[in-house]
């Protein structure tokens, strides 16, 4: 128990190194991707950073102390590393190493089955309640195992949210779905607050302050997905997976949602897993493209679109298969 | 297409939508015959069901009175009543519900949400599939050996009421993890993304959601209890009582094993006293559906 005392604590403070970097340098952070010319400027993020989680790191003790200090020197917001998934007998994920970095909006494209979603259901350990999941390799949250025995899922959720492809509110008042999970969790707040908060930031608010002790299945399905955006954005996760968050709505509600992602991408770090490559090319800085459980490439969006080095990744853009 | 063309200027009384086809006369003649057969099916079990009904109200609602309510059993017929066993009754659903319930939805949750999957998870699983299904008699036995002999409680309530809520423990367990079930997985995964420890998922959601499926589930298991003549006689319910139970150590009859008493009996009129307690039975079975009738309109109010 202390051990994950300590390890809570230490991940406390890194949120607001974020919150000081991008407010001494917030358009740099918006357009990151966008430009080649940002390589510079990225540099420039990583050593501050980097001196700010050394500040913290002093006051906390990390858990794996022994790895931790071997990746010190990348500024990882999670670093994949030669992770293999079985479903069984089955193979879903080969040995895949990716590195994401914080503040940006990374999305994962490919054919149904490539197991894109697999992937993502990983950072939050979702994939724990399927029976016969088995992963080997790691994956660290800033530098700490979230797979680790040491390490209790419920606070790995806590930190990285999720949303999922179905609406799926709770069977429970508006209210409710968001603060339920704050309280459950001891967050200290006053849940007034946070309920209009959070609903403002889904561009909920206006539609349902009148009927906040509501069902949350009387929404419409757009109106379902916000509020669970609102959920997961209640909890203040650093991180937040998205899987096909759009792909059970109709155009207009989708295009909603999306407008509402590219708003939210300024605050966290958004994971999206999706069918639609021009969503894919609309909303992230990065792009990873998969197939049959391998990363083919992966770089920033731009480019993966523009020139991909692949010609897998040409075939799929174009749209030769998948 | 060519067909459609050519029928396009033709009045909309014909057409190939028109044309008989003998392949959909012979489905439709199926169909036809297989909805018949269901409803014929049906209409003769609620016809035997009201037969049997009419039957027990013509012999049983004479009888019917306060007095028969208040009145220990006698061999006068005009004299006896049936409120030992109508206690005694009560007495031992008491304790079937107290025992069974709690451990029996306990089982099911832990068995279907938190169990890991594995060999002795199936071999639980199927071993309580097959005590559903074993005659209510070899439970007896079981309540007579464990209850009656090795803890020593005698011929008495507790006795009956445990070996019966162990009769309907594999039903009621059964019956949960089928609703459980039927809980979408989208709302564990939604509240599981929040944070929350399995056992709060279970406890604020999944319980909550499937609470009418499991309540219908008790509720019929909990009438086969009161119906449930067999056991009891092997654990001790005694025949003739003229007292009711103080405690869950007393001697006890039920209704059923008076009415079993009566109906062996060379009287007509004790023939008729057993169809006033079986009215008396099904008046009680009603009252605890209705409970529950209500309790499930109440509950799905606040959830979908």
């Amino acid at each position: 128990m202390d051990t994950s005392q300590h390890h809570y604590t230490g991940t406390f403070h890194s949120p607001l190194s974020q919150l000081t970097l991008r407010s001494t340098a917030p358009d740099l952070v918006a357009d990151m991707s966008l430009n080649h010319a940002h390589a510079e400027i990225t540099d420039k993020k990583n050593d501050l950073t980097q001196n700010l989680s050394v500040e913290t790191t002093t006051t906390s003790e990390p858990i794996t102390t022994g790895e931790s200090q071997e990746n010190s020197h990348t500024d990882s917001l999670l670093e994949v590393k030669d992770v293999t998934i079985h479903y069984g007998q089955n193979c879903a994920i080969k040995s895949m190493n990716l590195n994401i970095e914080s503040n940006h909006v990374y999305a994962f494209i490919g054919p149904s089955g490539c197991g894109k979603s697999t992937f993502l259901r990983c950072f939050n350990r979702m994939n724990d309640l399927i029976s016969g999941f088995k992963l080997e390799g790691s994956i660290k949250y800033r530098g700490q195992d979230i797979y680790s025995p040491l390490v209790d899922p419920v606070l790995v959720r806590k930190h990285i949210g999720m949303v999922f492809q179905k609406p799926n509110p709770l069977p429970t008042s508006i209210y409710k779905n968001i603060a339920w999970g704050p309280k459950i969790n001891g967050l200290k707040v006053d849940y007034d607050e946070l309920v209009e908060t959070c609903l403002k930031k889904a561009a909920l608010w206006d539609q349902v302050k009148d009927r906040l002790s509501d069902n949350g299945y009387h929404l419409s399905g757009g109106q379902q997905q916000r509020l669970c955006i609102a959920r997961a954005i209640a909890m203040k996760p650093e991180i937040i997976l998205m899987d096909e968050p759009c792909s059970a709505l109709d155009p207009i509600s989708a295009r909603k949602i999306e407008e509402l992602i590219s708003e939210l991408a300024k605050d966290y770090s958004i994971l999206i897993v999706t069918h639609n490559m021009q969503q894919a090319a609309r909303l992230s800085g990065h792009t990873v493209f998969m197939l049959k459980g391998e990363i083919v490439e992966h770089g920033p969006t731009h480019q993966l679109f523009s020139s991909p080095k692949h010609q897998l990744t040409t075939d799929y853009i174009s749209g030769k298969f998948g | 297409m060519a067909r459609h063309q050519e029928n396009q200027d033709n009045s909309s009384q014909s057409g190939f939508l028109f044309e008989e086809s003998t392949n959909l006369q012979r489905r439709r003649l199926l169909a036809t015959l297989f909805r018949r057969t269901c409803r014929a099916i049906s209409y003769l079990l609620v016809g035997m069901v009201c037969y049997l009904l009419w039957d027990v109200f013509s012999d049983g609602i004479p009888w019917l009175s306060w007095d028969f309510l208040t009145h220990y059993a006698s061999r006068l017929p005009e004299k006896s009543g049936i409120k030992a066993s109508l206690f005694g009754s009560l007495w031992v659903i008491a304790i079937t519900i107290t025992f069974a319930l709690p451990v029996g939805i306990g089982a099911g949750t832990y068995l279907e949400e938190l169990m890991p999957e594995g060999k002795l998870k199936d071999l639980i699983s199927l071993n309580i599939q097959n005590l559903a299904g074993v005659p209510s008699i070899v439970y007896g036995i079981l309540g007579l050996a464990i209850f009656v002999r090795t803890f020593n409680f005698g011929t008495s309530v507790l006795s009956g009421g445990l070996t019966l809520g162990l009769l309907i423990l594999p039903i009621i367990i059964i019956v949960t993890r089928e609703s459980l079930r039927s809980v979408p997985q989208s709302i564990r995964q939604a509240a599981l993304a929040m944070g929350a420890t399995e056992w709060q998922v279970v406890k604020y959601y999944v319980l909550p959601t499937s609470f009418s499926g499991i309540l219908t589930g008790v509720i019929l298991a909990v009438s086969r209890a009161i119906g449930e003549t067999a056991p009891l006689i092997l654990v001790g319910a005694v025949a003739y009582i003229r007292y009711t139970p103080d405690s869950p150590l007393d001697a006890y009859t039920t209704l059923p094993i008076q009415i079993y008493n009566w109906v062996g009996k060379p009287k007509q009129e004790f023939h008729e006293l057993a169809a006033a307690g079986i009215l008396v039975l099904l008046a009680i079975m009603f009252l605890i559906n209705l409970v529950a009738i209500v309790l499930r309109q109440r509950k799905q109010k606040t959830y979908i």
